[in-house]
């Protein structure tokens, strides 16, 4: 059918690409695109209908209602005002979004998800292909300009359209397209004049800083100089990395001192890793940033500066710089130079938002220096009005150029996080800082979600096997509420056994490519903080259609082996399934009834069978070389309320633990087989690589210092070297082993098959098996969401959909699955130090602990207590060294008292707060004693090791007292 | 615990740079040929045609001709015949014979060969076996119909225009014929069919079907897919070409009405 409002006037819009060629497009000018307002009468309401008939925000600029036109550079510049909720009713024209999408894909990202939300009203205006307001480039007229004009025409068109029942204002920071605005007779502002009248200071704190408003700085007398060198064009960049004069790479800058850095070079067989040092080579890199450098001659090449420098703390401007590079040249022996470089351009800035704190300024100052919490990132100045308020909180700051002259990056500010030292606000920098996502679940996600109440239908009983009979459980940590697997054992009559897995079926319920897939797999995993969690899919899944609740009626994925009493697997089938599961135990229920002889019910009889094959199971999978490791994992039992840590819990592993674990490692393993036989190009499995050896280094050197040799040729080796290397009278030293051996590790990633050319590469290290692949927790991850598609689309359970077979889309949602797996961990981790130093917090106790690592100017102590692992400094009180570092042994000699690896030591543990913004746990040495470095034990208590308990409990309960008040 | 000294932590982090943040919705964001409002680049919704336009006649020596406009393709086809071939044998229908050629300038980049090659013989071919199809041949034993296509300017795929001009120009020269015959492009992009693909969406790499039908016989004369398409989608795809294919026929139909309408007035 031909749409009667479509004219086929086509215009013909001609460009040149090349040198020779002519490509003419078409383009169809329609008549029936909606204005989207509500005041006109003309347009179909649709919708798409947004902007309001009667808009009022409190402005007295302009008194009728109005709404906003933008144009593009406010929109790539400015867009953390527009995320402000004050600024609804704007137009936004279909050519600015184009644009902005042209420039930069994270700003369109953002607009976008501005659109999306219904009530900020802003309306995507079609201007390109609206008879009304198309405009064609003038000969001589740039590109540039047409659009300025563009965009003024839509004014107009709206002006017209809407019998001026509506003011457009137009927001523009282009002085020139203002004044040819204002000369049609439009109304046009800057966005600043635009949002001055609201007296909302923190949002003119948002607006971008422009260069010019740093002219100022000339006015209060400060000399404006050329600190840096030019970056080369972009053209030129390109040339010299062809021609070899240039390399690329990524920037890492240092963590102890804020002049030096590395960059990480990609395509150079030369050189892997080249050095930076000094303000002018590293020439307005931030970290994170793709660079072009440029090697220096050998000659040149730098010393890394060995000690920690931290940036002064007050503002001297950009003239000291002079002095702190002097001051920085280390004379020494030429041999220790590394091959340096200096950057020349940057390719592409990834500066995101930075968390941190204002440094405090004088009175009144309009700029403040902003101290980022990543110690990475530099000193950023900002332009702020609300400095006094903004005093005591965490803040949120994007940066937006770096000029030359400017000795630190400049910026705005974005939002204030809350209070310092408070827990939400730490909490808030933690999932910032790991660019976690954690907003809540927008509507269109929350509309993919099953109506309650849910029910079961016939459609759905026809395509599952009925095990509802069965006598499956499910055995999790205590307060479990997302509980994706469960397990049965039953005999068969011919003797064998016949064991299943079940597994949540979330892909019932998530649908590929709807909103909630796609939140989902933006998330790609559940994270853990101490105290929160958040969630990958909304909690109706996570905590209830899904999780597999005892005595509930869930859809399941099953995996069924026949197995043999000697553990051998006969057979394997995959289905969805219906199950009801008896009881929700925990691994303490589980391991009681499993250990009393007197119940003798079919749950007991099943888990019985079920531990002796696991046992089974994982013997076998021991003498393959499966990998025991340690990490020091603890829990903090936390305050009901208050959510303040209360006790530390070590993990208990009860015997149900692994009865579990090995289940579902089994279970992964044959559907890794499946998927991949079902679809060798496109599985999504997870590998482990096998380190190199060198890393082991480290633990080998450990080991031989108490005498033991640890061999790590293969997994196998290492596996049964580190049972050997038992200390009878030191029984923690294994597990210390172990825990360093984990270090050596290398990182597992999830990866499509399709990509690895070589089978063997498919090895996963640590647990000894060929293949693996993560099947039994979809509610909490993505990837098993991925396998849990691809196996019931190979066996013919489920609908197949386009993207199942996409392996360059595969491979791009794994990237993003193992780069959120691993922020996950990072964040966890930075969540356990956050509440470690929290329960460190006004209390100063002894504790024992062993030394961990020996270093050049520290020994690393280990608390197994706690699992907390500090750094004891080896310097007085003056900052002077006191130790002699014996790099063979790895020894520390103090005063003729040598420390060896692993000894025993006693600390005394307290909470630095000096530093505001990284507050961290600070330790002295208490025994050995060493005259002039030790500290003196606690008074209180005359420490031995046994009365340590004593020394815990007290704080504690004075904790308690005070979160009950 | 992050102190200056933990150096254990640092080689692991440091690959953490290998690994950048890559956005799932990229993908989808990263090609364009239907924006979030629902146009395509050229302004046309997805299930909308290119701008068509017919004239007859224009070829006053020929028995039959039609130049026909579709989108940027411009074509011109005409047949000779039926006259009496050289009948090598007793034939008991017509025989059709095409010629495809494209001018040098049809395309941005010159072409040096206008015809011969190895598409054109493949067109040619598929063009000849259609119409042997359509046209009631058993009407003329023991003679040929000749037909020319000349492609003056190219919009992607050529096939589609030339069965309709060819069409066209059947009725023109009044040949007999048991149906109209429609052909025309349906691609998928962004989990959306578009009908009558040009050129820019057609170099897009995604599933793209060719269809071939006579509407009011609701008969399939040919149909090409040379993708992998998915079954599901694959229906989908079908259902677009041949509403896209019935919008066609309707345009069609109403040229020739019109052209017939002319010409009853001339007289």
């Amino acid at each position: 059918m031909i749409d009667d409002t479509r004219r086929l006037n086509s215009f013909l819009r001609k460009t040149r690409r090349g040198h020779v060629l002519k490509i003419t497009h078409e383009l169809y000018l329609r008549t029936d695109i909606t204005c989207g307002s509500n005041a006109c009468q003309q347009c179909i309401i649709g919708q798409t209908t947004l902007l309001d008939k009667h808009m009022k925000n409190g402005n007295n600029l302009i008194s009728t209602g109005h709404y906003l036109l933008v144009d593009t550079n406010i929109v790539l510049q400015q867009v953390d005002v527009l995320e402000d909720p004050l600024l609804t009713n704007v137009i936004v024209p279909q050519i600015v979004l184009d644009e902005v999408r042209h420039k930069s894909l994270a700003i369109y990202k953002r607009i976008r998800s501005i659109i999306a939300i219904p009530e900020r009203k802003f309306f995507v205006f079609i201007n390109e292909f609206n008879k009304n307001t198309f405009v064609l480039r003038k000969p001589g007229e740039s590109p540039n300009d047409r659009n300025d004009r563009a965009i003024r025409k839509i004014a107009q068109f709206y002006n017209e359209h809407l019998k001026q029942q509506i003011s457009i204002v137009l927001l523009t920071d282009d002085i020139a397209n203002r004044d040819l605005a204002r000369q049609e007779g439009l109304i046009a502002f800057s966005l600043k004049e635009y949002i001055s009248t609201f007296n909302r200071p923190e949002l003119l704190d948002r607006l971008v800083l422009k260069e010019e408003s740093f002219d100022l700085e000339k006015d209060l007398g400060k000399r404006k100089e050329i600190i840096f060198p030019e970056h080369v064009s972009v053209s030129e960049v390109q040339r010299g990395i062809k021609s070899g004069k240039y390399l690329q790479g990524t920037f890492q800058a240092s963590r102890e001192n804020y002049l030096e850095a590395n960059v990480f070079v990609q395509d150079s067989e030369k050189y892997n890793q080249l050095f930076v040092q000094g303000y002018r080579n590293l020439n307005r890199a931030v970290h994170d940033d793709i660079v072009a450098v440029e090697v220096l001659p050998e000659q040149e090449w730098a010393i890394p500066f060995s000690l920690v420098i931290d940036d002064k703390d007050d503002d001297q401007g950009d003239l000291v710089i002079e002095q702190e590079e002097t001051g920085l040249v280390v004379q020494g022996v030429s041999s220790k130079r590394t091959s340096s470089c200096r950057i020349v351009a940057i390719i592409k800035r990834n500066w995101r938002q930075y968390c941190g704190i204002l440094q405090e300024s004088l009175p009144g100052a309009r700029f403040h220096l902003f101290l980022p919490h990543e110690r990475r990132i530099p000193k950023i100045r900002i332009e702020s009005r609300q400095a006094e308020e903004l005093k005591n909180s965490r803040v949120m700051v994007q940066i937006d150029h770096w000029p030359r002259s400017s000795r630190y990056p400049h910026g705005h500010f974005i939002k204030t996080l809350g209070k310092l030292g408070d827990k939400e606000t730490e909490n808030e920098v933690i999932l910032a800082e790991h660019d976690i996502l954690h907003h809540e679940f927008p509507e269109a996600v929350l509309d993919c979600l099953p109506k309650l109440p849910w029910t079961i239908t016939e459609e759905d009983l026809a395509n599952r096997i009925d095990l509802r009979d069965f006598c499956i459980v499910s055995i999790d940590p205590p307060g479990c509420t997302d509980i994706d697997d469960a397990l049965h054992c039953r005999s068969l009559e011919n003797g064998n056994f016949e064991c299943g897995v079940h597994i949540a079926d979330v892909t019932h319920f998530v649908r590929p490519n709807t909103a909630l897939d796609l939140e989902a797999r933006e998330r790609g995993t559940t994270v853990y903080l101490t105290d929160r969690r958040i969630d990958m899919l909304p909690v109706l899944l996570s905590g209830n259609l899904c999780s597999l609740r005892g005595g509930e009626e869930r859809f399941a994925f099953s995996v069924r082996w026949e197995i043999t009493p000697d553990a051998k697997i006969v057979n394997t089938i995959f289905h969805k399934s219906i199950i009801k599961s008896r009881s929700a135990m925990t691994y303490e229920q589980a391991q009681a009834i499993k250990d009393d002889s007197g119940i003798n019910d079919e749950i007991a009889r099943s888990l019985r069978r079920l531990h002796s094959i696991a046992a089974q199971l994982r013997q076998k999978r021991l003498d393959k070389g499966a990998l025991v490791l340690e990490s020091s994992e603890v829990r903090f039992q936390l305050d009901t309320e208050t959510h303040d840590p209360l006790n530390v819990i070590n993990k208990e592993l009860r015997e149900t633990n692994w009865l579990v674990e090995e289940f579902m490692l089994l279970a992964n393993i044959s559907v890794a087989e499946k998927i991949y036989e079902l679809f060798p190009d496109c599985a999504c499995l997870r590998k482990h690589p096998a380190p190199p050896i060198s890393n082991f280094d480290p633990l080998v050197k450990a080991a031989e210092t108490k005498g033991f040799q640890v061999k790590a040729n293969t997994g196998k080796e290492l596996a049964d070297s580190l049972d050997q290397a038992i200390l009878s009278a030191h029984p923690y030293f294994n597990t210390m082993l172990r825990m360093l051996a984990t270090r050596c590790m290398m990182q597992a990633v999830y990866f499509c098959s399709g990509f690895e050319s070589d089978i063997k590469s498919f090895e996963h290290y640590g647990l000894a098996t060929p293949i693996y692949t993560h099947f039994t927790s979809p509610i909490r991850r993505y990837a098993d969401v991925l396998v849990h598609r691809l196996l019931a689309a190979g066996i013919n359970a489920d609908a197949t959909f386009p993207d199942l077979l996409n392996k360059r889309v595969l491979q791009q949602i794994c990237n993003n699955l193992n780069y959120r797996h691993r922020m996950a961990q990072y964040a966890a981790r930075a969540s356990v130090d956050l509440h470690t130093q929290l329960f460190f917090k006004n209390m100063n106790t002894n504790e024992d602990g062993y030394v961990f690592a020996v270093r050049k100017n520290a020994l690393q102590i280990l608390l197994p207590r706690y699992g907390l692992e500090t750094t004891l400094f080896l310097r007085d009180k003056d900052g002077k060294s006191v130790g002699e570092f014996h790099e063979e042994e790895s020894t520390q000699t103090i005063n003729n008292l040598t420390i060896h690896m692993f000894d025993p030591v006693t600390v005394q543990i307290s909470v630095d707060s000096n530093n505001i913004q990284r507050q961290r746990i600070q330790i002295h040495l208490v025994k050995p004693f060493i005259d002039g470095f030790s500290v003196a034990p606690i008074v209180k208590n005359k420490t031995t090791i046994d009365e340590i308990d004593n020394t815990i409990t007290t704080p504690v309960k004075r904790l308690k007292v005070k979160s009950s008040k | 615990m992050s102190t200056p000294m933990d150096t254990s932590s640092l080689p692991i982090k440091n690959k953490s740079n290998q690994l950048t943040s890559t956005l799932t919705t990229d993908y989808i964001v990263g090609s364009d040929l239907i924006s979030i409002e629902g146009y395509r680049q050229d302004g046309r919704k997805p299930n909308e045609l290119r701008h068509f336009r017919v004239s007859f006649n224009v070829v006053p020596d020929a028995d039959g001709s039609c130049y026909m406009e579709h989108g940027n393709c411009k074509l011109l086809a005409t047949i000779y015949g039926p006259y009496e071939g050289e009948s090598r044998s007793n034939q008991e229908q017509a025989i059709i014979t095409c010629d495809f050629s494209m001018t040098s300038y049809c395309v941005s980049e010159r072409r040096l060969r206008t015809f011969g090659d190895m598409k054109s013989q493949r067109l040619q071919m598929a063009i000849q076996r259609v119409f042997q199809q359509a046209i009631i041949t058993e009407t003329y034993p023991k003679s040929q119909i000749d037909i020319y296509l000349k492609i003056l300017q190219s919009d992607g795929n050529d096939y589609s225009p030339c069965v309709n001009a060819t069409t066209l120009a059947f009725i023109n020269a009044g040949i007999p014929m048991k149906d109209f015959v429609c052909s025309s492009t349906v691609g998928y992009i962004q989990n959306k069919c578009i009908i009558d693909l040009n050129q820019q969406e057609e170099q897009q790499k995604s599933p793209q079907l060719t269809l071939t039908i006579m509407p009011q016989r609701d008969d399939i004369v040919a149909l090409t897919c040379e993708s992998r398409v998915h079954h599901d989608i694959y229906n989908e795809m079908l259902d677009a070409a041949t509403r896209a294919n019935l919008q066609l026929f309707d345009l069609m139909k109403q040229a020739v009405i019109n052209q017939l309408k002319t010409v009853l007035h001339v007289l």
